[in-house]
């Protein structure tokens, strides 16, 4: 095992996984003084009747003071700013985030401004600003991806200056995550495929990127295999519990691990297309992940090799000569790609052409890719890539995604 | 998967080279200004505390130093803290110098009056001052646990667990070859048992880690030592690397008993120690833990969970995969005793592989029988 030569991993959320995960939420904020929590969620997550089950669980120790539903797709500022007032007005000493990655990412921006007082995010933007501990923040995703449940990250977009904030510090993790199956038993099948392929995408770059070390990687690797194992039966039969249970533990664990050994040249490029075409992120990282793996082959051969095991299984990693068995495991990232295309009626995409926006346009055109790729070179995780990029490379790689092409592997500048 | 998993580790990692140069950025993000480092005169006399005052120079931080020996009991401790105002701790060592930080931190928060009487899971609220755990040898895991013993009395609290462990070789000391085999021993038992048994998939995950990094190094490090029954007395840095890896195991495991308190293993090995006509340095209870889970694991072949998928961090890929399913169970528990094996040749006197060589009547093992089989829930 190579170890680096200085590493950091930090994981400070409490845990909590489970089918019945959701009741132990009044024990927890009575745990913390904090029976006055405000609900931040989104419409799409209180449509589906998830805030319904949520309070359910909830008991008469705990008094809801405020359900804020209003989160937009995309987290923003002036939301969060607003939130923070009603916190405030309230008198709310707690927040429960209910939702996705921008539900998370608004309520660790307003949990910022409340816990410290102060109206001005953008004095908290970058590494390690907060020197405080939080307020309490419980986190239950509806979605098996992003892991931002236990993720000392948030990404908030200012919309005014076209631009997106970055937050990092051990102080953003939150007190807890609850991963609850019955909040992602309703996910559409083409939702469920791309979040998963995004924390997919967050264990592979996990194991693969510079920042790796020894406790990322066994989280990484442990999360592959149950996404790797469990995403297609839970396609097949949206219903199965212990199945979403265990894509939502992999998520959680890809989370850890890539909170710890940051990401690299998927995300680069994904980022980029989300803030250019606002393209969905778990959809993009669908498309990329298999073109960062074949672009960074001749410097991680071994890593990528190792994933072969957790993706496909004792049986499949014996037959396969050791040689042979990275470009195995970057044939079974297309192969869970089309196998998902297949099982969502093409819903899932499997090139940045196919991906489309609610009303079925396409989010990634042609013309768009060069924008792409100069956005792409302003993404901090370029830094952590194994293989350096540059402009031509980001728009090589695009290209060959935009129509699902082949990477050539030989048009890879080897530094 | 079992209905309900719970998982915290409150503690960042910090391991290598640079983790000293990077502490003074990490108290300044918990707010502390003027560390209190209690340490003990084996790693005052080695200067260790030299490297961490070197650490802190041209910082905001205001260091100060106090000896165990020297300091005398936790009132003089608990007012010399209090008096000089000091905001955080840095235990620098293991051991009881890690128990007395911790109760020190107590103490300071809650009051003296507090570790009077015993705390369970739940009764200490709220936070404590910034603890940073910075070990001079690899232990046993107690030192990350989010629990100390003090006057006889156990205090539980995840909020004990340090807030950093700062782990590198350049505070690694010597250390004789059986607290070598006990941290290892330790750490190897803690993390097989929750790899094997336990459904908890965060704990596994850290266990995976753990067995990694003791096969890596446990065995190199005890045919290193070529002073008989000491580790050279300042280690060479031929050791300190390997040291800081199972100083690192140890943490992590410590972390894992946290969260699971009920590890047979670890109840095993306390109560052979407490039961042993007589127990000695060679029978550490790293030792014994790693006898009871070669029982416990051929015991429970037949219930084990995931046995057979031991043999993946026990050994690697290519190996685990290359063994076929049914024969994993008996490989898993083959390496390991292996390793046993290996480890007494080490040893000039040898050391005991099985329960019944360590001394133990059949009798006194048939009474333990709880402990080495696994019941499934
Ligand atoms: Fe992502």
């Amino acid at each position: 095992m190579v170890i680096p030569d200085y590493y950091e991993f930090s994981s400070r959320a409490l845990i909590m996984a489970g089918h019945d995960a959701l009741e132990q939420i009044p024990g927890l904020l009575l745990s913390m003084d904090a029976q006055k929590p405000m609900v931040i969620t989104d419409q799409g997550v209180r449509r589906a009747g998830l805030v319904d089950i949520l309070l359910q669980a909830l008991d008469s120790r705990i008094t809801v003071k405020t359900i804020q539903d209003d989160v937009p797709a995309d987290s923003d500022l002036k939301t969060v700013h607003t939130l923070a007032g009603e916190y405030k007005k309230y008198g709310c000493n707690a927040i429960i985030a209910l939702g996705g990655g921008s539900v998370m990412d608004t309520a660790k921006g307003v949990n910022i401004l409340v816990s410290a007082s102060s109206d001005n995010l953008l004095a908290f933007s970058g590494a390690n600003a907060l020197t405080h501990t939080l307020n309490p923040l419980v986190a239950v995703p509806t979605t098996a991806g992003t892991g931002s449940e236990v993720t000392r990250v948030a990404v908030i977009s200012d919309t005014d200056n076209l631009r997106k904030l970055l937050f990092t510090s051990d102080f953003l993790i939150p007190d807890a995550a609850i991963l609850d199956p019955r909040m992602t038993l309703t996910l559409p099948a083409p939702v469920t495929a791309a979040t998963a392929m995004d924390a997919l995408s967050h264990a592979v770059e996990a194991c693969l990127c510079l920042g790796r070390n020894p406790l990322s990687t066994a989280h990484a690797h442990e999360a592959i295999a149950l996404i790797s194992h469990n995403l297609l039966p839970v396609i097949r039969q949206p219903d199965h519990k212990p199945g979403r249970l265990a894509l939502a533990t992999g998520a959680a664990l890809a989370g850890m691990a890539f909170s710890n050994s940051m990401v690299g040249m998927v995300h680069t490029l994904g980022h980029a297309a989300g803030s250019v075409c606002h393209a969905a992120h778990g959809a993009c990282m669908a498309v990329l992940l298999p073109y960062g793996m074949v672009y960074n082959l001749h410097k991680t051969q071994p890593l990528l090799a190792d994933l072969l095991l957790p993706m496909a299984g004792a049986d499949v990693y014996a037959r396969t000569q050791p040689a042979d068995r990275a470009q195995k495991a970057i044939d079974w990232v297309d192969r869970m790609n089309q196998r998902l295309h297949q099982a969502t009626a093409g819903a899932h995409a499997v090139c940045l052409r196919e991906i489309k926006s609610q009303d079925g346009k396409s989010r990634v055109t042609g013309h768009l890719l060069p924008k792409i790729a100069h956005t792409a070179l302003g993404d901090g995780s370029i830094f952590y890539n194994p293989e350096d990029l540059d402009y031509d490379d980001c728009l090589m790689v695009l290209e060959a995604a935009f129509d699902g092409a082949p990477l050539d592997p030989s048009r890879v500048k080897k530094g | 998967m079992i209905a309900l998993n719970h998982f915290l580790c409150r503690t960042k990692t910090a391991f290598g080279t640079q983790a000293l140069t990077h502490l003074p950025f990490d108290l300044s993000g918990m707010n502390a200004r003027k560390p209190f480092v209690i340490t003990d005169q084996a790693a005052r006399d080695a200067g260790v505390h030299l490297a961490l005052a070197r650490a802190c120079r041209d910082t905001h931080l205001a260091l100060g130093v106090v000896t165990l020996t020297e300091a005398g009991d936790l009132e003089t401790l608990y007012h010399l803290f209090v008096d000089k105002g000091y905001d955080s701790i840095i235990a620098l060592g293991t051991g009881q110098v890690v128990q007395t930080a911790k109760a020190l931190n107590l103490a300071v928060c809650h009051g003296p009056e507090r570790l009077r009487s015993p705390a369970g899971p739940g009764q200490i609220k709220g936070p404590l001052l910034p603890l940073v755990y910075i070990p001079t040898h690899p232990e046993t895991g107690q030192d990350t646990a989010g629990e100390t013993f003090f006057s006889g009395h156990c205090f539980v609290s995840a909020n004990l667990m340090p807030d950093i462990a700062v782990i590198t070789a350049d505070t690694m000391l010597g250390t004789p070859r059986t607290a070598v085999l006990d941290s290892g021993l330790s750490s190897l038992a803690t993390c097989c048992e929750t790899f094997a048994f336990s459904g908890n998939l965060f704990a596994r995950s850290y266990a995976h880690a753990v067995i990694c990094l003791v096969m890596d190094t446990l065995l190199p490090l005890a045919q290193q030592s070529d002073h008989g029954e000491l580790l050279c007395q300042k280690a060479g840095k031929l050791q300190q690397l390997p040291l800081a890896k199972l100083a690192h195991a140890a943490a992590v495991s410590g972390y894992i008993q946290s969260n699971l308190p009920d590890l047979k293993t670890r109840q095993a090995g306390a109560h052979i120690t407490a039961i042993h006509p007589a127990p000695s340095a060679a029978l550490s209870s790293g030792l014994c833990m790693a006898l009871a889970l070669v029982h416990l694991l051929e015991n429970s072949k037949d219930t084990c969970p995931w046995l057979g998928k031991l043999l993946l961090p026990l050994t690697d890929a290519a190996h685990y995969a290359g063994v076929t399913g049914p024969e994993q169970p008996d490989a898993s528990v083959r390496v390991i005793r292996e390793l046993l094996h290996a480890l007494s040749e080490t040893l000039p006197q040898g050391m005991p592989k099985t329960l019944d060589a360590a001394g133990l009547t059949s009798r006194q093992i048939s009474e333990m029988s709880d402990l080495l089989t696994y019941v499934q829930p």
